[in-house]
């Protein structure tokens, strides 16, 4: 047996004193700066490693964390003063919440460089009280993406492409509905089935408001009688086993692209991952509207903040800058996470490389992103109670999908909302 | 128990025991797929649930040439320190709990049942604030720390130390024997099972550690197992393949640690406070 003396556990204690020393390294003549994301580990190499090539002496470190936790981690990390993080991605929603809470540099001094490279859209997502927080980075649209095999077999027509002759939600519920008597196992999903982002369309198509009204967007107004008939429809197409019940969202698109949904409304990024998907047989349409109201797409993406704290801030604002004002680093950036970049330069060659790539299945793409950013996109509500709505909306649509009725639901979410903004300051 | 009772017992226990394992089985039969694969027979099931229509080991091979091997290793370190570490600190703790007589030991007790009643998720986010001000952030230190004193394993080892009789300490007193002698040459051969049944509490509490690593070291140099596996899913991508795979060899170290180790635990269990 070994003896275990006096010494040998001092020796353990003196171990465990030291290992911080051991285990920092000496880094100290280069900068190296966080960037944090919710994007998959390695979304982000080929970018880092040409910003590198390019600024000798600059190390970025990406961090990822999953997209359900990125805002807790934000929180826990920025409020607490930590400096790990010097370069991360903002929601634009989220923009005022973190700018009001001092999570952001003001970059206003820059307004001239940003106004000309992005898109003025982009720009006024980054924007809170006459100032800028944050670069804007990507911009978002939605296709209806269709399963043409099984379109196919149902003897329904491919829907149009062009945006003036777009199906109507009524006209897509009946195909659907064919779609699945004729063998689709899910006539239709929502990709984001219970995001917020996916779903405001539904109610503004209709004119009914992103359910936030009066003063800095902070009061609730969830039951109007157009919110309550908007999302008893939303229920119904689940409880009727139309789109399928108890699927995270982060598993739409592989059900998508096992061929077992016909219709799927989802983020223009998966034409690449479908694309990847062999022997997917499938198309791309403009998003649905309801009959009587008005075509409305979401739109909105991430942008990028600098952390005001951040010792090394004029190597993060390099980095966040090459990010986004670059063309060429803007768009090796939208490369694995596929986004429309906020750069006007990157964004024209973004549609050309996306076009040219997707062949036959995805040829209407640059056509119809650009309908939807010019016309019919509507931003989420900028206000500094986003943070806290989506979060609480995200949980009445998971609800909401799997069962609970909707006049309830939204009672209940609206006093939970009230609630929730008395706190905020 | 008679033959006749025993067989269809048996095979009640083993059909429990295969659909408990199914999700793992699926989970790493669906690692070896293409990812086009993974979804496509989960509903209805079929033979090809878990029968893959076509076998391939690029997952596999992606993921141990990628983050993942490093962030295994780490939690294999990690973990191993952690255990040994903790299993000095906590059975120190625990004799002086048990056979020292000092004012005050019943407060100290009391606190660290506490200690292991506040689930320690909800102290995370304060202490890695007091972790960042000791510049212990992205280091094993910061990893390894909150892990060595475990309230559980204290209470354990105590309730086990307290059955060993008093006259033996006292004999080697009299024999010449320090505390620390006492300790290390009579209560902790003594104490093998309890000692194996603390480590376990101490690995496994550190091997499903998720929450903690992500806060205290994001540095990709210093994650660990689980958070590697986290970050396999990003917002507008999933790669399942690798995340599957990932999650299975997890998964397989703290099984065969179990399989090897897990009469003793029982028997820990079994003997704690036990005066024969």
């Amino acid at each position: 047996m070994v003896k275990i003396t006096r010494r040998h556990v001092m020796a353990l204690g003196a171990g465990v004193l030291a290992a911080p020393l051991i285990s920092r390294s000496a880094l100290a003549q280069e900068a190296r700066i966080g960037f944090l994301s919710s994007q998959k580990a390695g979304a982000f190499d080929a970018v880092i490693a040409a910003f590198e090539k390019a600024n000798p002496g600059i190390k970025v470190q990406a961090q990822n964390v999953p997209f359900d936790q990125l805002n807790a981690q934000i929180q826990a990390r920025l409020g607490a003063g930590d400096t790990s993080v010097d370069v991360y991605t903002v929601d634009e929603p989220r923009v005022p919440a973190y700018a009001n809470k001092g999570f952001l540099a003001d970059l206003t001094p820059m307004r001239a460089e940003i106004e000309a490279a992005a898109a003025p859209a982009a720009i006024a997502g980054t924007s809170f009280r006459d100032k800028l927080w944050s670069f804007p980075f990507w911009t978002t649209s939605q296709f209806l993406f269709y399963n043409n095999d099984l379109l196919k077999k149902a003897g329904l027509a491919a829907p149009d492409a062009d945006p003036a002759k777009r199906l109507t939600w009524e006209d897509l519920q009946t195909n659907a509905r064919a779609a699945q008597k004729a063998g689709a196992k899910w006539g239709f999903a929502f990709d984001q089935n219970d995001r917020y982002y996916e779903l405001q369309p539904l109610y503004e198509s209709r004119g009914f408001g992103p359910g936030l009204s009066g003063d800095g967007l902070l009061t609730p107004a969830l039951t109007t009688e157009g919110w309550i008939k908007t999302t008893a429809w939303y229920r119904d197409l689940y409880a009727s086993g139309l789109a399928p019940r108890g699927v995270a969202y982060e598993q739409m698109p592989a059900l998508f692209s096992s061929g077992q949904v016909a219709y799927m409304v989802a983020g223009v990024w998966h034409a690449r991952v479908f694309r990847l998907a062999n022997e997917l047989n499938f198309g791309i349409a403009p998003m649905p509207y309801f009959a009587g109201g008005k075509p409305v797409t979401p739109t909105g993406s991430w942008t990028i903040g600098v952390n005001p704290k951040s010792a090394q801030k004029d190597a993060a604002v390099k980095f966040a800058r090459f990010l986004t004002l670059d063309s060429e680093g803007s768009l090796l950036a939208s490369t694995i996470a596929p986004q429309p970049p906020a750069n006007k330069a990157a964004f024209a060659a973004y549609l050309r490389r996306e076009s040219e790539a997707g062949g036959e299945n995805t040829a209407p793409f640059a056509k119809i992103i650009s309908y939807e950013l010019a016309n019919t996109a509507v931003s989420r509500p900028r206000t500094t109670g986003y943070v806290v709505f989506e979060e609480i909306m995200n949980r009445m649509y998971s609800d909401i999908r799997n069962g609970a009725e909707a006049k309830p639901s939204l009672e209940r979410t609206e006093a939970a909302l009230k609630a929730a903004f008395s706190r905020l300051e | 128990m008679n033959r006749k009772q025993t067989v269809p017992l048996l095979v009640i226990a083993i059909g429990a025991a295969a659909a408990a394992m199914l999700p793992l089985i699926w989970a790493g039969i669906s690692a070896l797929r293409p990812s086009a694969e993974i979804f496509r027979y989960l509903s209805p099931l079929s033979i090809h649930t878990f029968v893959p229509t076509q076998v391939t080991f690029e997952n596999v091979i992606a993921l141990w040439n990628g983050p993942f091997a490093r962030a295994m290793l780490n939690s294999a370190v990690v973990t191993a320190i952690t255990v040994l570490l903790g299993l000095v600190i906590c059975s120190m703790a625990a004799f002086a709990l048990a056979a020292l007589n000092y004012r005050g030991r019943g407060v100290v007790f009391a606190a660290m049942i506490v200690s292991f009643l506040i689930p320690f998720d909800s102290i995370a986010v304060p202490l890695a604030q007091v972790f960042r001000d000791l510049n212990l952030q992205n280091s094993y230190a910061g990893l390894i720390l909150p892990g060595i004193g475990n309230g559980l394993a204290v209470f354990l080892l105590r309730q086990f130390f307290l059955g060993i009789p008093r006259e033996l300490a006292e004999a080697a007193m009299v024999d010449g024997l320090g505390w620390f002698g006492i300790f290390t040459r009579i209560y902790l051969p003594l104490s093998k099972p309890a000692l194996i049944g603390a480590g376990l509490i101490l690995f496994v509490f550190q091997w499903q550690a998720y929450l903690w690593p992500l806060l205290i070291a994001p540095d990709p140099d210093y994650h660990v197992a689980s958070v590697a596996i986290a970050s396999f899913a990003g917002q507008y991508d999933v790669d399942y393949g690798q995340m599957f795979g990932g999650a299975v060899f997890t998964a397989l170290l703290p099984m065969a640690v179990l399989l090897v180790f897990q009469r003793y635990f029982i028997a820990s269990f079994a003997t704690t406070g036990s005066k024969d």
